[in-house]
């Protein structure tokens, strides 16, 4: 029986940022700028969808002069990113 | 625009990503390691020379050098900082190497607490006391063995394992040099070689991997 995928992580790219927070501490927007090769404008609307459903901690803050993005994920984001890879496997088996 | 896309490309996603951030290494990620190996080193090197060539009186005050470690520790604390502020990524590795670091400085700590005790309080048979000091620089290279072959592998880096193996080859050399040659000196010399060996040539390949990483 085929499980429905979560539609907030079945979007590549909001998967890609999810599967990049989830093996790390907590990343930069460049950082996720650079493994992802998305655009500014794009992986800010997808990192801002992310926050509001709660998945993702969002924390601005500046180094320097220059303003910094850093990202990690909250453990709403950990249950629902296993859940996603536990009913992903439903459609693979 | 989203576009839809498959379940096999779903996990191909996950398995890319999880991928790309586990093989991070980032520029910096080696300074300290490099700095602490040029300064041991170099202290090492300058008491070996201050040993064989103050007259014995002074000679013993050459230990003093190694105070210099406070104020390079002072140093290291704030080029890990700048490099922290710098980081645009944080790994769970990240956080276990700086434990192993942490541990190490605090067994170091206890270690040198615990032999200058045994050698200045020792009630017993005190004419034996220097042994606990030549102890010491074996002692440290045993337990920079240790941190440096948990790093290893954490970080899954060859050159890291090389250089425990070099640190507790190291340590007994000591303990050789000791015996056979009955020079206590050449500990310096041992361990300012270690630490290139073991610390400065792995911390700048590994410098060099990430710059091009980047």
């Amino acid at each position: 029986m085929f499980k429905e995928l979560d539609p907030l992580l079945h979007s590549q790219l909001r998967l890609a940022i999810m599967s990049l927070l989830i093996s790390v501490e907590e990343a930069d927007f460049v950082f996720l700028k650079e493994k992802t090769k998305a655009t500014s404008g794009n992986l800010s609307v997808q990192i801002d969808k992310l926050n509001e459903a709660g998945y993702i901690k969002v924390t601005k803050t500046f180094q320097g002069k220059m303003p910094r993005t850093i990202c990690n994920i909250t453990s709403k984001g950990i249950n629902a990113f296993d859940t996603y890879v536990k009913n992903l496997k439903t459609y693979i088996k | 625009m989203e576009t839809k896309f498959t379940e096999q490309q779903s996990l191909a996603v996950i398995n890319e990503m999880i991928d790309r951030a586990r093989n991070n290494i980032q520029k910096g990620n080696a300074n300290s390691l490099i700095f602490h190996g040029y300064t041991v080193a170099l202290v090492a090197i300058a008491n070996f020379i201050l040993v064989n060539t103050l007259p014995d009186e002074l000679a013993a005050k050459s230990f003093n050098l190694w105070w210099l470690m406070i104020f390079s520790n002072i140093i290291d604390y704030f080029i890990k900082r700048k490099t922290d502020r710098s980081k645009i990524v944080r790994t769970q590795i990240d956080g276990i190497i700086s434990y192993i670091w942490k541990g190490f400085i605090i067994s170091i700590s206890i270690l040198l607490i615990v032999l200058f005790a045994m050698a200045i309080f020792n009630p017993y048979k005190v004419e034996y006391n220097w042994i606990f000091f030549a102890l010491i620089t074996p002692l440290i290279m045993i337990m920079m063995a240790i941190a440096e072959f948990g790093m290893a592998k954490a970080c899954r880096y060859k050159p890291f394992y090389l250089g425990a193996i070099c640190f507790w080859a190291g340590a007994l050399l000591c303990v050789l040099s000791y015996i056979i040659l009955r020079r206590g000196d050449l500990q310096f010399l041992i361990l300012a070689a270690c630490m290139i060996v073991g610390f400065v040539i792995p911390g700048h390949i590994l410098n060099k991997k990430a710059k091009q990483n980047v």
